[in-house]
C-alpha cells in the first residue's frame, strides 16, 4: 500500500529535489510533534507527497530553514518548518500505518510487534484529529466489506481507497475543495490500491488473499497476465491517469507546481511500468 | 472527456435511468437509484449492457464501463451506437496516455523551446 508515490529523478530539478528533501523531513518532524517519536518510523513517501500537493492547493506556504533533526544531529540540512497542516498529515500517516498493520494482523496473523510502535501515536491523533481518524476508519471498513464481497472487477475493488482519498481531500481542502480536487484525489487513491494489488498478484495468489486481477484473470503468474491482457489492464491504468490529468487541469495551483507534476505525470507512470514489467522496487534516486 | 452518454435514450424501457443521467452529472444518490433500477430489469439484453455502460461511466468505473460496451457489440454486433461509444472512450484515454508518457531517459525537456541551445552557445 505504501512507497509507489514516487517521482521521476531523470526528469527532477534540484530545487524541486531539495523541496521533496525538505517536505520529507518535515513530516517526519510533523509526525513526531503530532504522533511521538516513536511513529517517525513509518514515514511513507506517499504522504509526503500529499503534503506537497496539499500545501500547494491550500496556499500554505512551506518556509525551508537549516535544522538538526534525530538522524542528522551534526550537520543541520533544509527542512520545512512544521506548521498546522504538516502536523496534521503526520497523523494521518500514523493512523494509515497503524490500520495497514492491523489489516496484516487479520490477514497474514503478523505486524503484531510492529504496531505496537504506532499504538500510542494513533491514540494521540484520535483525540487531537476525531474526523480525520472517522473519515480513514469508515473507508478501512468499506474496503474490507468490498474484498468481502469478492469482485473481480478493479474499479469497484479500488472504489472505497480511492473514496477515502477524496474524503480526506475535501477534509483537507475545505472551502478549496472542487469537482476537479475530487476528481485527481479519487484517481490517486485508485491507483495506488490498484499498482499494491497488481504487485502482489503472486503473493496473494499463492496466499489465496484477495486480488480483484486474480479474480478478473485467474493467470499463474503476474508475467503470464501481462502477456495475455497487458493490454486490458493498461488501459485500466491510463483511465487513472487520463482522471488524473482531467482533474489537475482544473485545479488552482498557488506556487510552482513542477514537483507535483513531475510525480504524477511521470512518476506515477514509471512506477507503472516498473509493476507492469515485474522488476524490484528501486530505491529513489536522489539522497533522501 | 466527452460525455459519452449525453443525451442517452433507449426509448420507453430505460426512460427512467436516462432521467436520472441525464441533465447535470449524476450525484452518488442518482447513481445508486439508477444502478437499483437497473438490477431490477430481467432481460439483461444488448441495451442494458449499454445502460449499464453509462452508469458505470458516470461512477468513473471506466473499466468496467469498456467491458460492458464490449458485451453489447457482442451480443448486437449491428449497433453502432455502441460502437461509436467504445471507440470514443478508448480513443479519449489513449491520448490522455500518450500525453502523459514520461519522456525516454536522458531527454531534458524541463526549458523553454530554443533555451538550451542558447545555453550551450554561451557557454562553449
Amino acid at each position: 500500500m505504501f512507497g509507489y508515490v514516487k517521482y521521476d529523478f531523470v526528469n527532477l530539478r534540484i530545487k524541486d529535489l531539495m523541496l521533496y528533501k525538505a517536505m520529507y523531513c518535515g513530516l517526519c518532524k510533523g509526525i513526531a510533534r503530532s504522533c511521538g517519536q516513536a511513529a517517525r518510523i513509518g514515514l511513507t513517501y506517499d504522504v509526503t507527497f500529499l503534503s506537497v500537493l496539499l500545501h500547494n492547493i491550500t496556499a500554505t506556504d512551506v518556509r525551508v530553514e537549516k535544522q538538526n533533526c534525530f538522524e542528522h544531529r551534526i550537520k543541520k540540512r533544509p527542512i520545512a518548518a512544521v506548521d498546522e497542516l504538516t502536523e496534521e498529515l503526520g497523523a494521518l500517516n500514523t493512523v494509515l500505518v497503524y490500520y495497514k498493520l492491523t489489516d496484516d494482523i487479520l490477514d497474514k496473523k503478523r505486524g503484531r510487534s510492529r504496531r505496537v510502535w504506532f499504538k500510542k501515536g494513533y491514540k494521540r491523533s484520535k483525540k487531537r484529529y476525531p474526523e480525520l481518524v472517522q473519515i480513514v476508519e469508515n473507508y478501512m471498513k468499506e474496503q474490507a466489506k468490498a474484498e468481502k464481497a469478492k469482485s473481480s472487477s478493479p474499479d469497484m475493488a479500488a472504489d472505497p481507497s480511492a473514496c477515502m482519498m477524496q474524503t480526506l481531500s475535501r477534509h483537507f481542502l475545505k472551502e478549496k475543495a472542487s469537482p476537479s480536487t475530487d476528481r485527481l484525489f479519487y484517481a490517486l487513491g485508485k491507483w495506488v490500491y490498484l499498482i499494491d494489488a497488481l504487485d502482489d498478484y503472486e503473493k496473494d495468489l499463492k496466499k489465496k488473499n484477495y486480488n480483484p486481477f486474480v479474480l478478473a484473470y485467474g493467470c499463474k503468474t503476474r508475467a503470464e497476465l501481462m502477456e495475455r491482457f497487458g493490454e486490458d489492464v493498461a488501459f485500466l491504468f491510463d483511465t487513472t491517469f487520463y482522471d488524473m490529468r482531467e482533474g489537475m487541469s482544473g485545479v488552482k495551483f498557488y506556487f510552482n507546481r513542477e514537483l507535483t507534476d513531475n510525480v504524477i505525470l511521470r512518476g506515477l507512470p514509471a512506477e507503472t511500468e516498473r509493476v507492469f514489467k515485474g522488476a524490484p522496487p528501486q530505491k529513489m534516486s536522489g539522497k533522501l | 472527456m466527452r460525455n459519452l452518454f449525453e443525451n442517452g435514450e433507449s426509448g420507453e424501457r430505460f426512460v427512467e435511468v436516462w432521467a436520472l443521467l441525464n441533465g447535470d452529472y449524476p450525484d452518488e444518490k442518482a447513481l445508486d437509484e439508477a444502478q437499483k433500477l437497473l438490477d431490477g430489469v430481467k432481460e439483461k439484453d444488448a441495451e442494458w449492457h449499454y445502460v449499464q455502460a453509462a452508469v458505470d461511466f458516470y461512477k468513473r468505473f471506466y473499466y468496467d464501463c469498456r467491458k460492458r460496451l464490449k458485451k453489447a457489440i457482442r451480443l448486437d454486433p449491428e449497433n453502432g451506437k455502441y460502437r461509436a461509444a467504445l471507440a470514443e472512450l478508448e480513443e479519449t484515454v489513449k491520448s490522455a496516455k500518450e500525453a502523459g508518457k514520461p519522456l525516454p531517459e536522458g531527454k531534458w525537456d524541463g526549458c523553454a523551446e530554443g533555451c538550451c541551445e542558447a545555453c550551450c552557445e554561451s557557454l562553449c
